[in-house]
């Protein structure tokens, strides 16, 4: 469903992410984890469409996001870091916008579906401006999940969010896992990635260190370390990725 | 081509800045500030009515302003040739880049939307334009329309050039791109310097008779002119043929655009995360802390001062940051000197750079920001209030000082006849400074408040904003008012200037003593925890 082959993505002098290729099918989440600057942002970024890659092929659901981005970007939700949303706009203002862009004919039941789920029913007519940083998550989730989108980029998706609205959030995201969505979900809590995902993709400076399931990854470094916390795992990595690289590096 | 959507978000924003607006009214400091803004206004179109029709003929200088806005246009032309990069021009809003960027929305349509939403905003500033500067022209609805030709030429030229830069960047080798930068700025400087020669030393009242109608000014300002005659044009015979070339040029210019768009988008991903950034250091440090600090300003380097009972550390931190994030404030100081200089020149007065310099401390003073977070810390710190008060407030003004003395004394070399008050107001810039920023300061403590906090059509925060600055406007008036009598003793026995600028230089110092325990009360009374809500 997402699949990204050999992608690059340099700016100027720096390159961001060099020679990455994974894919997540259908049905899975996909856990992205990795030190700051390791090009987790920019490699969703980059399938969000936001970005242009420097190489590679990037395609949702089958269609290239750069020779088919209309496509692509139709069957895609991304869901940022930070919830950036039209300060004046109402909360449903923003389902309806998001309704119009996707052109949703109707939209107004899952509209009220998904503010009841994530407990925004009270204040479908407030203005984002004055809505908390968690509530803005929520909307920002609300308007991604509107069309049902195929594949959902999550950046850093907890956030912000109260624990019922972590409960909530990780029970939608396993139902649209369960409906046929694939997720690909970015954090730095690995206790999340490791309760929700069921396939991780270790990025640091740029490059893939480890994919496979997660269980794959337990399992190998138990082989080396004996311990197989996700904890471990990443350290084990990203801090002595030489020392690791070659016994654990996937195809 | 245009998506129903773009089209539905720009109305909804529209709506929502609208009911903002609706809503700010039903409070006092909404309808305070509305009420404010109109009387603005109203005096302002008063005063130029009585203005204008007192105006004899010999001070107009028929023609004056259209053939400024003429040498305006060519200017600005010359400038987007040489450093445009298109930034201001495709610009994103963050909220717009999370949801039409990912959105099944194609390149032309987001380009399109940003040139629409462009052309709103130059609609709406056209129309204030025409009716601010009414009296000046001829047929009001023309001249609207022709600003709006106008203002697009300039948006549509600035993208074009960014995207053509754009394009070379991609395409060419470095040297060639060299080679046709430095060919676009070299026709560039020639016609620069050819402007200058006709124009220099010439006044302002006969810079229409030796520049504009020298035959060099003519060839080199043609293509620009039209636009001169469409704003200005008494009458519809001329505004017509004016106004269709001007649309032709826009519509060429934007179908160039868009077939040019090459990394547009990419580029103003870029200056999105720059304004967002900015946006937000703005709401939490302050507008002049929100611009240009990276790393590189690091080499920036004050050493420490002593410690002087904590003022040293405080001052220390303050100066550094100033340095290290105020590009925009240094850039401004330089160019607040060039200007006033250029202004001496002009009228070959000196008093002019005297004025220039107070009001430049006025205009620091006024705009400065101050930080609620940093009051926090500071409380924390274990250094008396007083050394933290003064430790903060000397910096600004010391630099300020300096600058200006710098500039006063150079005046001083020019017109050394002109002693006896450049020397008192070199004296009294310091004190005049400190005072200003403590007032500022003073202000801040009791009633702390951001410029950059609101959102459009906002009108409650600008509303406090409008509160805050008229306690400070008072404040200082008060301060000067009693600097004032302190004078009068001065003039009216003795009629020596001596007389009078040692009182008000003795008034202004005890000011300034007056005001740190003051200031130093109120930051003992300021409570971060009861202020950042707001």
């Amino acid at each position: 469903m997402i699949r990204v082959e050999g992608f690059e993505k340099s700016y100027r002098d720096t390159v961001a992410v060099r020679g990455l290729s994974f894919e997540v099918t259908a049905g899975s989440v996909l856990g992205v984890v990795g030190p700051n600057g390791a090009g987790k942002t920019t490699t969703m970024r980059a399938l969000a469409g936001i970005i242009p890659p420097s190489a590679g092929r990037l395609s949702i659901a089958g269609h290239d996001i750069v020779k088919d981005p209309i496509a692509a970007k139709g069957q895609l939700a991304f869901i940022p870091d930070e919830p950036q949303l039209f300060e004046v706009l109402t909360v449903w203002e923003h389902l309806e916008f998001t309704a119009s862009l996707y052109r949703i004919a109707s939209f107004a039941t899952e509209a009220e579906r998904l503010l009841d789920q994530f407990e925004l029913t009270d204040k479908r007519n407030t203005i984002a401006q004055e809505l908390s940083r968690g509530m803005r998550q929520k909307v920002a989730i609300c308007c991604g999940y509107l069309h049902q989108p195929r594949a959902v980029i999550f950046d850093e998706p907890l956030t912000g969010l109260d624990p019922r609205g972590i409960k909530t959030l990780k029970a939608s995201i396993r139902e649209r896992a369960a409906a046929g969505s694939a997720v690909m979900v970015s954090s730095h809590l690995l206790d999340l990635i490791d309760d929700l995902c069921s396939h991780l993709l270790i990025l640091h400076k740029g490059q893939s260190l480890f994919q496979g399931t997660i269980a794959e990854a337990k399992s190998r470094l138990q082989t080396t370390t004996g311990d197989g916390s996700l904890e471990e795992i990443f350290f084990q990595f990203t801090e002595h990725s030489h020392d690791v690289e070659s016994p654990l590096a996937t195809p | 081509m245009f998506h129903p959507a773009l089209w539905m978000l720009t109305r909804m924003q529209f709506c929502g800045w609208f009911r903002q607006f609706r809503r700010s009214l039903r409070t006092f400091r909404g309808m305070f500030q509305l009420t404010f803004i109109v009387a603005l206004i109203a005096y302002q179109k008063i005063s130029f009515f009585f203005a204008g029709s007192m105006a004899t003929q010999s001070v107009q200088v028929p023609g004056l302003l259209e053939s400024l806005l003429v040498v305006g246009l060519f200017l600005f032309t010359c400038y987007s040739m040489i450093f445009s990069t298109g930034d201001a021009v495709v610009y994103f809003t963050a909220s717009e880049v999370a949801f039409l960027f990912p959105a099944p929305l194609d390149r032309k349509q987001l380009l399109l939307y940003a040139l629409v939403k462009g052309q709103i905003a130059i609609v709406g500033i056209s129309f204030g334009l025409t009716f601010l500067a009414n009296s000046e022209l001829k047929m009001a609805v023309p001249s609207w329309i022709a600003m709006v030709l106008t203002m697009s030429f300039l948006q549509l030229l600035t993208m074009t050039v960014a995207f053509v830069r754009q394009i070379l960047r991609l395409k060419f080798h470095l040297l060639i791109r060299l080679s046709f930068g430095l060919f676009v700025g070299a026709i560039v400087l020639i016609a620069a310097n050819q402007i200058w020669q006709s124009c220099s030393g010439v006044n302002l009242k006969d810079y229409e008779k030796h520049f504009v109608e020298s035959t060099k000014a003519i060839l080199i300002l043609a293509p620009f002119r039209v636009f001169a005659w469409a704003i200005f044009a008494p009458d519809w015979v001329t505004f017509l043929p004016a106004a269709s070339i001007l649309l032709v040029i826009d519509l060429l210019l934007r179908l160039f655009a868009i077939r040019l768009d090459a990394l547009s988008l990419e580029a103003s991903l870029a200056i999105t995360e720059k304004m967002t950034t900015r946006l937000r250091l703005m709401r939490t440090k302050g507008v002049w802390q929100a611009f240009g600090a990276t790393s590189a300003v690091a080499r920036r380097r004050i050493p420490m001062f002593p410690f002087w009972q904590g003022i040293g550390p405080v001052a220390w931190e303050r100066l550094t940051t100033l340095f290290r994030s105020s590009n925009q404030l240094i850039w401004l100081l330089g160019g607040a000197v060039v200007f006033v200089a250029g202004l001496v020149c002009f009228l070959g007065s000196p008093w002019a750079g005297v004025g220039g310099m107070t009001y430049l401390s006025l205009l620091v003073s006024l705009t400065w920001q101050n930080e609620i977070e940093q009051v926090g810390y500071l409380k924390s710190l274990p250094i008396p209030s007083r050394s933290i008060v003064l430790g903060e407030l000397i910096g600004i003004p010391i630099l300020l000082s300096i600058i200006q003395l710098l500039f006063v004394t150079i005046e001083f070399c020019f017109f050394p006849s002109f002693d006896g008050w450049l020397l008192f107001t070199t004296v009294a810039m310091l004190p005049m400074n400190f005072l200003l920023f403590g007032i500022d300061k003073l202000v801040f403590y009791v009633y702390p408040t951001r410029l950059g906090k609101g959102a459009p059509g906002d009108f409650q925060n600008a509303g406090k904003q409008m509160i805050f600055m008229t306690f400070k406007m008072a404040l200082i008036g008060l301060a000067i008012s009693m600097i004032a009598i302190a004078t009068l003793p001065g003039a009216l026995f003795w009629q020596s200037p001596i007389a009078c600028a040692v009182p008000a230089l003795v008034v202004m110092v005890i000011e300034c003593i007056a005001l740190i325990p003051i200031l130093t009360a109120a930051f003992d009374r300021f409570d971060p925890g009861m202020t950042l809500v707001s």
